[in-house]
């Protein structure tokens, strides 16, 4: 009788371990954590010295419909799209991209005050920046891809000029902590084309 | 031997005996004689048939027929020796020999339309021919007057053979129905014009069974097409059957209030009345006649208009012309329009017998003296009809115990002249009313009233600009304080007040509580045993860096 109790015992005990899991974490990436925002007192100091600056507002900001999600994206193949579970975004990536896009606008201009859209159509803007973005993922040949649309349009929105973009790097190791920062760079690399738009616009 | 002595000499020796030959011609002769006494005694009887022409009729071809069955043959078409008619002589078969009765009728059977429909189509093809229709008496007769056409009632037909007698202007035709309720029960056979009376008289035959309807107290009366009676009692509209709107007839019956009387059985006489009404008019025998004098106009009043007591009819008028000796100029405006009514004393629950005129003449006298008058009153205002009402009044208009002859009612004004007289009396007290100084007096009142009016109107004008002031005032107060509160509402839930910031604060974590969720939830969606048995290879696919 001992004997049958304790194989009882040990029966339970196993199958406790059998339900045993291992615990996923789940990982979050923002794309803005390596910029580091200006101080206040040069905000004010900028804003004091180029009050004649043109002022564009960055908004809005379009994403297709698998990008509004917390999840990263990953394409396979040609047309297959995997969202992933364990590897988010820690915001709203159309508010990242924003975000991201206006620090290095700013960084590389110095002739307009870039700034992001607060809500309503901004009537005091020299220039309204407009994108839509089709692809902002990493894909399964070892590349991630920036690409989409954007427009600039007068403060009476009357549309100056529509450009397409499509920004793509490698990807040197694996993991999607890599992918974000490629991610990262290739905002900047958009983030040139807009200012030669710009400067483009400004000229004619 | 001479020549002579040889020749022998026959001996001639004379027969004694017929010889058998001549039976063949004899018995020739019998059989003949046979013959002709059979075809003799097999032929019917001749008749001769007079007839106003002999149209149709041809020697030789036309059969007398009864029921569409051959009875004889016409033989010969003669004229008669006064010029006046046809003479047809038919030979009747033998064996219907027997129809030949002294009322047996005959006549031609033509195509013919009339009234009672088309008849004798059938003769278009074969020709016209003499229907005979068999009596009832039993005198054999060989010699007839034929008839114009089909009798009305076939000899022998059970029913009552009745006249009637009309004077009214509506003839009937021979063959015009009678009927009871509708129902065609009879017809009139012969009519008959007596000059000298100038009345016309018919031959009618009621068919059995309904002959038992008629009794001594039947009354009958024309129905003829539509009838529209406009008379003091109003519009009244009656139709006969069909047949009768076309060519008239005759209906009868008991009136409701007669007995039934006694049942008819010889041939009597009855009056045929214009209507029904009629015979409710004439019912009784006995009546005084009195005379009313009117002044005003009696256009309306047609005789046979009611005389009315409180409604009830209690006689007639029968008179409305002026043929009187006592008129001599009825355009002078002091002549009086005479009308002469009957009253009848049964009407008034008198007896109908002449001995009770005196005594009702002098209950109406008395009744005079107290107050009776007649007067004109108007019985349908379509139509304008009046009658004479016997009333108690005291206008008299004047005071002649007789005219004429006839003793005289006395008679009040007619309404017309009454309601002039109540407005002349009505205007003549509007006159004497003091008017003037009434409306002066209204005029003087009118005005401070207005006066009155135009101040209070004023005052609500003012008080009305101090109600809107005051609403208005208390109508701003309250949007302020309003807004106010609505300020204050906003204030708590704007943009860096504590209640926002919680509220952020709370979607901020339901929405980081929803993103941890939604992992667990996609694989318990792909999986949903994996809360239990844990699924190693359920991993993100992740970006390969290049080699």
């Amino acid at each position: 009788m001992k004997i049958i109790k304790g194989l009882l015992y040990v029966l339970i005990v196993l199958l406790l371990f059998a339900c045993a899991s291992s615990n996923k974490q789940v990982k979050y990436y923002s794309l803005t954590l390596n910029n580091e925002y200006p101080s206040l007192a040069t905000i004010h100091q900028a804003n004091t010295a180029n009050t004649k600056q043109p002022r564009v507002v960055v908004g809005p900001i379009h994403l297709a419909r698998f990008l509004r999600q917390d999840g990263l994206v990953i394409q396979i193949g040609e047309h297959e799209i995997v969202t992933a579970n364990y590897h988010r975004w820690a915001e709203p990536l159309e508010e990242a991209i924003a975000k991201l896009l206006v620090q290095e606008l700013n960084s590389k201009s110095d002739y307009y005050q870039f700034a992001r859209m607060a809500g309503q159509w901004d009537q005091n803007a020299t220039l309204h920046l407009r994108l839509e973005f089709d692809k902002f993922h990493a894909t399964d040949n070892a590349k991630i891809v920036a690409s989409g649309r954007y427009w600039l349009h007068e403060q009476n929105k009357a549309l100056r000029m529509g450009q397409t973009f499509n920004v793509s790097n490698h990807l040197t190791r694996d993991g999607y902590l890599h992918a974000v920062e490629k991610l990262e760079q290739a905002i900047g690399k958009l983030s040139d084309q807009i200012i030669a738009s710009l400067n483009h616009v400004e000229k004619h | 031997m001479t020549i002579e002595e040889k020749i022998p000499v026959a001996q001639v020796t004379p027969l004694k005996s017929i010889s058998v030959i001549w039976l063949i011609p004899i018995t020739a002769v019998l059989i003949g004689i046979w013959m002709i006494y059979f075809h003799l005694s097999s032929l019917g009887p001749l008749v001769v048939i007079n007839f106003k022409t002999a149209e149709g009729i041809e020697a030789g071809k036309t059969k007398v027929k009864i029921r569409n069955v051959e009875v004889g043959l016409v033989e010969s078409v003669e004229l008669n020796n006064s010029l006046e008619g046809v003479a047809v002589t038919a030979r009747i078969h033998k064996h219907d020999q027997y129809l030949l009765k002294k009322d047996t009728q005959f006549w031609v059977v033509r195509p013919r339309i009339g009234k009672g429909g088309i008849s004798g189509l059938g003769t278009l093809f074969s020709g016209a021919y003499i229907e005979l229709s068999p009596g009832i008496s039993v005198e054999e007769h060989y010699e007839f007057i034929g008839l114009a056409s089909e009798p009305v009632t076939p000899a022998g037909t059970p029913g009552l053979h009745i006249t009637l007698e009309s004077s009214g202007e509506q003839a009937l035709q021979i063959g015009d129905p009678i009927l009871f309720h509708g129902i065609d029960v009879g017809r009139i056979e012969h009519v008959h014009f007596n000059t000298e009376e100038r009345k016309v008289y018919y031959n009618a035959f009621i068919q059995s069974p309904y002959d038992g309807l008629i009794t001594t107290n039947t009354k009958f009366w024309q129905v003829s097409g539509i009838e529209i009676d406009t008379s003091a009692d109003g519009i009244r509209f009656q139709s006969g059957t069909l047949e009768t709107m076309i060519s008239g007839g005759v209906t009868f019956d008991v009136p409701k209030d007669f007995p039934r009387g006694e049942l008819v059985t010889g041939r009597e006489f009855f009056i045929i009345y214009p209507n029904k009404s009629a015979i409710n008019e004439s019912r009784y025998k006995y009546a005084l006649q009195y005379i009313l004098l009117f002044k005003d106009s009696i256009r309306g009043l047609k005789p046979g208009a009611p005389v009315e007591y409180r409604g009830i009819k209690i006689g007639a008028v029968i008179r409305t012309d002026v043929k009187y000796s006592e008129i001599t100029n009825v355009l002078d405006q002091n002549t009086l329009i005479p009308v002469m009514i009957t009253v009848e004393p049964a009407r008034m629950g008198f007896e109908d017998n002449e001995d009770i005129l005196p005594e009702v003449e002098q209950k109406i006298a008395a009744l005079l003296k107290k107050g009776l008058r007649g007067g004109l009153v108007t019985g349908n205002l379509l139509t304008g009809s009046k009658y004479i009402e016997l009333q108690y009044g005291e206008d008299i208009m004047h005071s002649l115990d007789s005219f004429s002859g006839y003793p005289v009612i006395p008679t009040l004004e007619s309404q017309f002249e009454q309601i002039i007289s109540k407005m002349s009396t009505l205007m003549d007290t509007l006159n004497k009313l003091p008017l003037t100084s009434v409306v002066h007096s209204a005029d003087s009142a009118l005005q401070q009233v207005t006066t009155t009016l135009t101040e209070f109107q004023n005052t609500t004008a003012q008080l009305e600009i101090l109600l809107k002031q005051s609403t208005e005032q208390n109508l701003v107060a309250s949007i302020q304080s309003a807004l106010e509160n609505f300020k204050q509402l906003t204030a708590d839930f704007s943009e860096g007040s504590l209640t926002h910031a919680e509220l952020q604060n709370s979607l901020r974590f339901m929405k980081n509580a929803l993103a941890e969720l939604e992992p667990l939830l996609f694989q318990l969606n792909q999986k949903p045993n994996s809360l239990i048995f844990s699924n190693q290879k359920n991993n993100d696919i992740e970006p390969k860096g290049a080699e």
